[in-house]
């Protein structure tokens, strides 16, 4: 620590400079505006602006770029809360609380608490990557295969099976989303599943799948009901949060951003996986699981931070081993190579005014953020005064941009269509979304840690039970499975006696 | 007719529902197994990992088949095919887009769509499709330099 602090207050020095300060807003207000565009997302908007910042100094080019990258994180949960429609995979979650609570006419609170909970746990995130970035790096490089594959069946458990009100559409809605992810090339090259169309080698275009299966869907569900003459009701939204709302939250917030950082430090886990994972965390914890995908606030303040602590968590392997954990770190990481500035374990050592320079900007980052996002709460929420006959159709046509931009295929706006219509049907019918959606996340990843893992123990799985994190995950998989289960029994039982209380 | 109606109301949206799962991941699952691996000394296969989700997937299928109805089934012939409009719209408006570019099909399908939702006055309706038409572009296509459409239809002038 006694090292730490004079470098960090080098770090802050170098920030706080006018013109950094200058470029760390500039960041932060890009950031936002890009990130709230489908399809754009962090890795998007970082790419969208290498060319500009390769001009400027390293240290200033980047504080811009990680300003922009939390503006970015925190732009996209801006639509998922207002619209239903996630910009990349760490808004997904943010979805089913957030826009609950914007139809409840809450949507000022939804995206106060998404700003003090990317602030709070960013900053948790910035102090891990200050204090713990090197011990870290080091035990992040121990967890093999089996580790991630435990982790993900226990966060993918999680979420299928609490997240409706029935176990089996909940895990059969998983079993979706996991065969859509083998849809493509698998890890050792073999196509599968493509029926002979080139564009499906690289599989199920993801934001086809999340941005049909969330906003189609809700613009179907709410065109239904206009042209039904029920018409969503346009509600007057409260722009600023509750103190009460913030204390409730706090918890979650700090749960979220211990989470997030030690996902997001995971090489390949990225803010997606540590967002649904903060969610599922606090449906167990909570005493009140079924508020959660009806509008509970905590249900938005875990993801949220979970999402921006991940991405100071991700900076860990990238900036201490030169090994980027998610795509925006890897475009990061291109940056400092433009900029003539070699990641890895010396360039804390050789260059320590652009690793403390990067992690004072961070923060100053989420400052940023607070300060620009708060007052234009109100401005985001007035989007929701727009009247429905041009709200919706104008999704519908930045959802299809987004989806274009990707990789430039008709049958990803195909696939649009048809994700929309399965989001359509499975909402109508008491199916969860987002395990498929989770499915289709981690079921790449999932596929290619468990073939690892056989191969690792040459085809004799019960061998990785017996390392201790593998099985404390699939313990906690299983449990998070069977108590929802047992649960359903008891209520069932209990609404049978009182039944039969009533008639006789 | 009759029959058929006699066997719809028989079966619950969810028990449809639960055959046609069963189907897709018993097709899912045959078509993994045949899939053969690019190297004799893959020892687990591309089909593995699709096998493990196919039964895992049927086994569901068929308990969400024999569970329990719960309440009065959803009737299966109440099914608004209107409710299905506003996609059929966007799958024309996805169709036509490359053939005759963005500005056109976007204009176009803005009118179709803000008509159709109730937008009064079709003057109204063109204006405003114009409007953000325009908007859009300039925000996609000169502010963040993303490629939209400019359609085939343009190069025959």
């Amino acid at each position: 620590m006694g090292e730490v602090l004079p470098l960090m207050l080098q770090g802050f020095e170098i920030a706080l400079r006018p013109e950094n300060l200058m470029f760390a807003l500039i960041g932060a207000f890009l950031g936002t505006m890009v990130g709230v565009l489908p399809g754009v997302g962090p890795a998007g908007a970082l790419a969208l602006m290498l060319p500009i910042v390769l001009n400027m100094n390293p240290v200033s080019a980047l504080i811009m770029l990680a300003a922009l990258y939390t503006g970015a994180m925190y732009g996209g949960s801006t639509t998922s809360i207002l619209l239903n429609v996630p910009g990349e995979s760490s808004s997904v979650v943010t979805c089913l609380d957030g826009h609950q609570m914007a139809k409840q006419g809450r949507a000022g609170a939804a995206l106060c608490i998404s700003a003090i909970g990317s602030y709070v746990a960013g900053t948790l995130g910035v102090i891990g990557l200050m204090l713990f970035a090197p011990v870290i790096a080091t035990y992040a490089l121990r967890f093999g295969p089996p580790e991630y594959f435990a982790l993900m069946a226990f966060g993918l458990s999680a979420v299928a099976s609490l997240s409706g009100k029935s176990l089996v559409k909940g895990l059969l809605a998983m079993c979706v989303g996991l065969m859509l992810a083998t849809v493509g090339t698998d890890v050792t090259g073999v196509a599968r599943f493509h029926f002979g169309l080139s564009d499906l080698l690289d599989g199920v275009e993801f934001l086809a799948l999340s941005i049909g299966i969330f906003a189609i869907s809700e613009v179907l569900l709410n065109t239904r009901e206009l042209r039904t003459g029920t018409p969503p009701r346009v509600l007057k939204h409260r722009i600023l949060i509750t103190f009460a709302e913030i204390r409730e939250s706090f918890s979650a917030i700090l749960r979220g951003g211990v989470i997030g950082f030690l996902v997001g430090v995971l090489p390949g886990a990225g803010a997606g996986i540590a967002s649904f994972l903060s969610y599922s965390v606090e449906i167990q914890i909570s005493r009140n699981p079924e508020r959660f995908g009806h509008g509970e606030i905590r249900g938005v303040a875990a993801p949220e931070s979970a999402n921006n602590a991940a991405s100071a968590g991700a900076l860990v392997p990238m900036l201490t081993l030169g090994v980027p954990g998610s795509g925006t770190t890897a475009i990061l990481l291109v940056a400092l190579s433009a900029l003539n500035v070699q990641a890895g374990p010396l360039l804390f050592t050789q260059r320590p005014d652009v690793v403390w320079g990067l992690i004072a900007a961070l923060y100053l980052g989420n400052v940023m953020l607070l300060v620009l996002n708060l007052p234009l709460v109100g401005l985001f929420v007035r989007l929701l005064y727009t009247p429905m006959y041009l709200l919706f159709p104008l999704i519908m046509v930045i959802s299809v941009i987004g989806v274009y931009n990707a990789n430039q295929a008709a049958l990803d706006l195909v696939l649009l269509c048809g994700c929309g219509v399965l989001g359509f049907y499975m909402r109508r019918n008491g199916y969860p979304i987002a395990p498929v959606i989770l499915g289709y996340v981690l079921g790449y990843r999932m596929e290619e840690a468990l073939r690892q893992s056989m191969i690792m123990s040459q085809g004799n799985l019960s061998v990785l039970l017996e390392r201790p994190i593998v099985s404390t995950f699939l313990v906690l998989a299983v449990i998070s499975m069977t108590v929802p289960l047992i649960l359903q029994h008891y209520r069932s039982r209990g609404k049978k006696i009182e039944l039969e209380d009533d008639q006789g | 007719m009759s029959v058929l109606r006699r066997i719809a109301a028989a079966l619950s949206a969810d028990r449809i529902a639960a055959l046609l799962f069963l189907a897709v991941f018993a097709a899912y699952g045959i078509g993994g197994s045949g899939i053969r691996a690019a190297l004799d000394s893959d020892i687990v296969g591309p089909g593995f990992f699709p096998g493990i989700i196919a039964v895992l997937g049927a086994i569901l299928a068929l308990a969400l088949l024999f569970q329990p109805r719960e309440g009065e089934p959803r009737p299966l012939m109440n099914f608004d095919p209107m409710a299905l409009a506003p996609v059929a719209l966007l799958l024309f408006y996805v169709l036509v887009l490359e053939y005759i570019g963005f500005a056109l099909a976007t204009v176009v399908f803005l009118v179709a769509a803000f008509k159709y939702l109730g937008c009064p006055g079709w003057g109204r309706s063109v204006l405003y499709s114009i409007v953000a038409t325009a908007a859009i572009i300039a925000l996609f296509r000169y502010g963040l330099e993303l490629g939209l459409p400019r359609g085939e239809l343009i190069r025959l002038f």
